[in-house]
């Protein structure tokens, strides 16, 4: 086949236009070498020139007014205003930690399972605050209140999680492959069963990777990746 | 991306750190567009789009002393709004039903092979796309644009459907050929080196 015409059906493909017949050709052309080339100049184009169409729409001096209205750029004040927002956080959620739990001495603390089918995805808030968002096909376990010295919950599958800080309770992810364990931060795990590799990508924060022994595999900053595969235990830390 | 953009990048952005309001609006100028055209990219509705970027925004000015920028600015900024996008998805604000092909197109979207567009460059092709004759323009914008298919292309034009195969392909081709020619992209180096 020309290059003219794998041009042409590269083109039509990505415009969701290819007809049945032409289907079956596009995936013959697939293996020839300069398909690939030809296929991301293609995507390339399509791409720009889409961008370039929409760049005009978007209201870029609107949205600066707005943002301007905001924010303020007086570092002292802002400083001050935030500092007593997190002194009274912390006063409150101190003394509630203190009051609560003399009334609460025996609360309980039942296993709690979350499954969440193909095609699904769920939000849920722990007791201690903490947010994490199940992908599908995920199985998610927690305690309705976390007594012990530990916030331990187990996970099979993919999360994101939003930890809420205590640095007296580590919060600690079991999985097959590893433990992930955090004192407040956001991040995201994926481990399903079936999957050879287990990742955790760190979003803010700082989170600590050990195996099921114990034995510290990494430590994440912002940004950072970790993967370990299952079964060779292959591991490798990436920025991304 | 070039080691004097990244050393630029991360001059604007320190000194914002610093509470300099300018830098600020230097660095939303460079990436405003470009990261509402990568969330659009994903939601395919650039009002939204516009929403997550402009809290985005919001929020590093609001953090900044808290951020520590480990790599570059620009990958920073994508890997935050792809997590916005992430956010909104899973949020209840969200429209989309059908959010798994959504994620999957996230997930097989490596950040580095993201390239944004500069304003500036887009301005550029613009003005190469007037340059197209104008049923041919016409055409593409039908198609790239609006998301037409060529039939209905071709319904709207009272044209055959091969006419619009061709004009298409032709415009695309005109472009790869003049963009090359602006050195504007990379992309296109490695056709010459064969």
């Amino acid at each position: 086949m020309d290059k003219n015409k794998i041009w042409e059906l590269c083109v039509k493909d990505l415009n969701h236009c290819l007809s049945e017949e032409e289907k079956k050709d596009f995936n013959k052309v697939n293996n020839i070498s300069e398909f690939c080339s030809i296929q991301k100049q293609v995507k390339r184009i399509h791409q720009i020139s889409s961008d370039t169409f929409l760049v005009k729409k978007v209201n870029k001096e609107g949205e600066w007014k707005k943002i301007v209205r905001q924010i303020r750029f007086d570092a002292k004040k802002t400083f001050i205003l935030r500092f007593s927002k997190y002194a009274a956080i912390f006063i409150i959620a101190l003394s509630i930690g203190i009051i609560i739990p003399k009334f609460y001495s025996h609360s309980s603390k039942v296993a709690n399972k979350v499954e969440m089918n193909w095609g699904q995805m769920g939000k849920l808030v722990l007791s201690d605050g903490t947010h994490v968002w199940l992908n599908a096909g995920t199985t998610f376990e927690y305690p309705s209140s976390f007594d012990s010295g530990k916030r331990i919950v187990k996970l099979n599958g993919e999360a994101q999680f939003k930890v809420t800080k205590n640095k007296r309770k580590p919060f600690e992810v079991k999985t097959k492959s590893g433990i992930v364990r955090v004192y407040g931060t956001t991040f995201n795990i994926s481990s399903y069963e079936d999957d050879s590799d287990m990742a955790v990508t760190l979003i803010e924060g700082k989170v600590t990777i050990e195996d099921l022994n114990g034995k510290k595999l990494a430590v994440l900053n912002p940004s950072d990746q970790f993967k370990i595969n299952k079964s060779s235990l292959k591991k490798g830390l990436l920025q991304i | 991306m070039s080691l004097l953009k990244k050393i630029m990048d991360d001059t604007s952005w320190n000194k914002m750190k610093s509470g300099d309001k300018q830098a600020f609006r230097l660095i939303f100028d460079e990436y405003y567009s470009p990261l509402c055209l990568y969330a659009n990219s994903f939601i395919n509705d650039l009002d939204t789009a516009e929403d997550i970027v402009s809290d985005f925004f919001i929020k590093i000015c609001e953090k900044r002393e808290s951020i520590e920028i480990k790599f570059s600015v620009k990958q920073y900024f994508l890997f935050s709004v792809k997590n916005s996008v992430y956010s909104y998805l899973r949020s209840a604000a969200n429209k989309i039903t059908d959010i798994e092909p959504i994620l999957k197109k996230i997930d097989n979207t490596p950040l580095e092979e993201y390239d944004l567009e500069k304003e500036e460059v887009l301005l550029q092709v613009d003005k190469l796309i007037e340059k197209l004759p104008e049923q041919r323009r016409k055409i593409l914008k039908l198609s790239v644009f609006e998301r037409k298919t060529y039939i209905e292309i071709s319904e709207i034009l009272g044209i055959s459907v091969n006419t619009v195969n061709t004009q298409i392909s032709r415009a695309y081709k005109f472009l790869r050929d003049n963009l090359d020619d602006y050195h504007l992209f990379l992309l296109f180096m490695y056709k010459k080196s064969k």
